[in-house]
């Protein structure tokens, strides 16, 4: 059943055996796992099943930090979550991810890609992916022109590509339904309270728009309503711990990351297909792929840089100027000079100008999308270090409910900058090799720390604010996502990432729900 | 405010000029140049505008080059550099060993950027020679 909280009677306590925070991928998820075991659950959503501005404005934030895209259009609070947005692609963070690399400060989880693996492969119903393949064994199913890289720089890296699932609509009817859920809409968590020594939650205080009041009570407590929000509610819940709860080290809202993308990085072929024919999206009956580069274990070691992926964007340009291209750029390849080479240089640099778009479609065999004659844009998604001056705090400023704003404070380093660069680098050799390609970098990505931030948008993931440790003055939570020193608190979502990997995070954090769900239903001795 | 397609079509036209879409390369070796050039200096630039395909703007890249790197600006030190000794070589050698140069380079990352696209150093030095012809 739900309840719209807003309607109900003021003053209201609900109770179960877990409280779920959010009903984005982690908290849908979890409550999934948790109703199938036998235990009940009162899930918590801030917003209604539909998205309405007072509502979203509570996601407003201020930022001191680098200039970022606003959180009202990049979170959604609503049930689902930000799936009711997100783009669908998935994939499993590297086993060097989970690794503590030495030429990485504050690298390192407490658990191992090993461990997340079996929930890896029970996230993929959730996220309704394809079989997971590696991006050898993807170029081989679809007999893919796959390159001989050199492995000591790069390999192929597959994506997963979700529908993408909403996971509003998909799991809203067996939420309702279930007797077992009590879903409270427009209700946000405006508190969590905890005992005296704040070694357990005792309830947590919510409260609607128009002012209704009420609690929670459950045995475990989850709160999975996004990197930011995540910190925020613990930073303001500082009745009993000063500084908020699991904050006894200064590491709430700390480490804040995020994934760099940038689409500048061109590609022109010699030959237009040879990029295309490899880097594409590949159409399985049971789903998408997307294939692409990722950077070796090696090169990241050698170069003491973060981990990074390629993959390439396609964009359509007029038949004949691209047909003279081609037959420049082909001639060019094999050393030698196209027999009508004046007048094909000539047609395809003055038609640049008056290029229109026009998509020339040519099937491949089964499996990859269609191929066009396009100017290959190539997108480099890359790692941030852990930074922990990047960090969410609270501000002076209060949202509608009367409550401290988040205040982002977003910040890159060298590492940051020196992995894109040496990873378009080392890209473009691998590119040449194969494809006689070159890559294009405009020069602002040459440019020092300070400027060379403003090459890069956010992309809206929000990883690391209340990382994952086993020592209690490195991380927030432990691995079992449990806050340090308050038993019955635990939080889900990619804030409990400690470092982010190259790869979206929405895979990982629906893993990490289904652990977290073996976990509790372990604690109420249900198998 | 350029659009990116602007932006991405003006790259686009940048490196089809400087892979062919201008013969000027290819002409003044023909032309009679009004700088003094020697003779050794005109046939090595010739082999390697073979190299990419006689129609590559190798001397716009060239002069790029040597306008970040003017101590380089010898003719002599950029044919040892690319290829070991002042050997006279043919056409398929030089083609063999400056693609092994480019890719060694790409490999140890030795690179510079030019006009934002990333060329390996040796493909530089031989559009330095070109130029320099």
């Amino acid at each position: 059943m739900h309840l719209d909280f807003s309607a109900a009677p003021d003053g209201q306590t609900f109770s179960a055996d877990v409280c779920v925070v959010g009903t984005g991928a982690a908290g849908i998820t979890l409550t999934t796992e948790l109703i199938r075991r036998g235990l009940s659950v009162c899930l918590v959503e801030s917003g209604g099943f539909e998205l309405d501005g007072a509502t979203q404005s509570l996601h407003e934030v201020e930022n001191t930090g680098i200039s970022r895209r606003p959180t009202v259009t990049t979170r959604l609070r609503m049930f689902g979550g930000t799936t009711n947005h997100w783009t669908g692609k998935c994939g499993r963070l590297d086993e060097l991810d989970f690794e503590a690399r030495p030429w990485v400060p504050d690298s390192g989880w407490p658990i191992t890609r090993r461990d997340l693996d079996p929930f890896y492969d029970r996230a993929q119903p959730f996220l309704d992916l394809a079989p997971r393949l590696t991006g050898a064994e993807l170029a081989a199913v679809f007999d893919a022109p796959a390159p001989d890289l050199d492995g000591t720089v790069a390999s192929l890296y597959a994506w997963q590509l979700s529908p993408p699932t909403r996971f509003g609509p998909k799991f809203r009817d067996a939420i309702e339904r279930s007797p077992q859920v009590q879903l409270l809409l427009n209700a946000s968590v405006v508190n969590v309270q905890a005992n005296a020594d704040a070694s357990r939650v005792e309830h947590l205080d919510i409260r609607s728009l128009d002012g209704k009041t009420g609690k929670v009570k459950a045995q475990q407590y989850v709160i999975g309503c996004g990197g930011i929000e995540n910190a925020r509610l613990l930073l303001l819940s500082d009745n009993v711990m000063r500084g908020g709860l699991g904050n006894q080290n200064d590491l709430v809202g700390r480490y804040f990351m995020e994934h760099l993308r940038n689409r500048q990085l061109v590609v022109f072929d010699s030959d237009p297909y040879t990029i295309q024919r490899v880097y594409n999206t590949y159409h399985a009956p049971e789903g998408l792929y997307l294939l692409g580069l990722g950077l070796s274990r090696e090169l990241q070691e050698k170069e003491q840089i973060l981990n990074a992926a390629f993959f390439a964007n396609f964009e359509a340009t007029e038949a004949s100027a691209t047909d003279s291209a081609s037959h420049i750029a082909n001639a060019l390849a094999h050393g030698e000079k196209p027999a009508d080479f004046s007048a094909s240089v000539l047609r395809a640099v003055q038609d640049l100008d008056q290029i229109a778009v026009n998509v020339r479609r040519k099937l491949l065999r089964r499996g990859s999308r269609e191929l066009t004659n396009e100017l290959s844009l190539l997108v480099i998604e890359t790692e941030q270090a852990p930074n922990r001056d990047s960090r969410i705090d609270l501000s002076s400023q209060r949202d509608l409910l009367g409550l401290r704003r988040p205040r982002v404070q977003w910040r890159m380093n060298e590492m940051d900058r020196k992995t894109v660069l040496t990873a378009a680098q080392s890209i473009a050799g691998e590119l040449w090799r194969h494809h006689r390609a070159r890559m294009h970098l405009p020069d602002s990505m040459q440019e020092p720390l300070e400027d060379w931030v403003y090459n890069f948008k956010d992309v809206s993931h929000h990883i690391g604010t209340t990382r994952m440790a086993e020592d209690p003055k490195r991380g927030v939570v432990n691995k079992h996502c449990q806050v340090h020193g308050t038993h019955n608190l635990y939080m889900a979502g990619s804030s409990v990432f400690p470092t982010g990997g190259h790869v979206n995070p929405t895979m990982t954090i629906v893993a990490l729900a289904v652990r977290l769900s073996d976990h509790l239903v372990s604690l109420h001795g249900k198998g | 405010m350029r659009t990116l397609r602007g932006s991405l079509n003006q790259a686009r036209r940048r490196v089809l000029a400087a892979s062919g879409a201008v013969l000027l390369a290819a002409s003044s070796l023909r032309a009679a140049s009004s700088r003094p050039v020697d003779n050794q200096t005109q046939r090595r630039a010739a082999l390697i505008n073979r190299f990419f395909g006689g129609s590559y703007d190798a001397r716009a890249v060239g002069a790029s080059y040597l306008a970040a790197e003017p101590a380089e600006r010898d003719a002599d030190f950029l044919w040892t550099r690319l290829f070991g000794s002042n050997e006279p070589r043919d056409r398929a050698t030089c083609s063999r060993l400056l693609a092994e140069r480019i890719a060694e380079d790409f490999r140890n990352r030795d690179v510079v950027h030019i006009q934002g696209w990333i060329v390996a150093r040796a493909e530089a030095r031989a559009c330095a020679l070109v130029h320099l012809s």
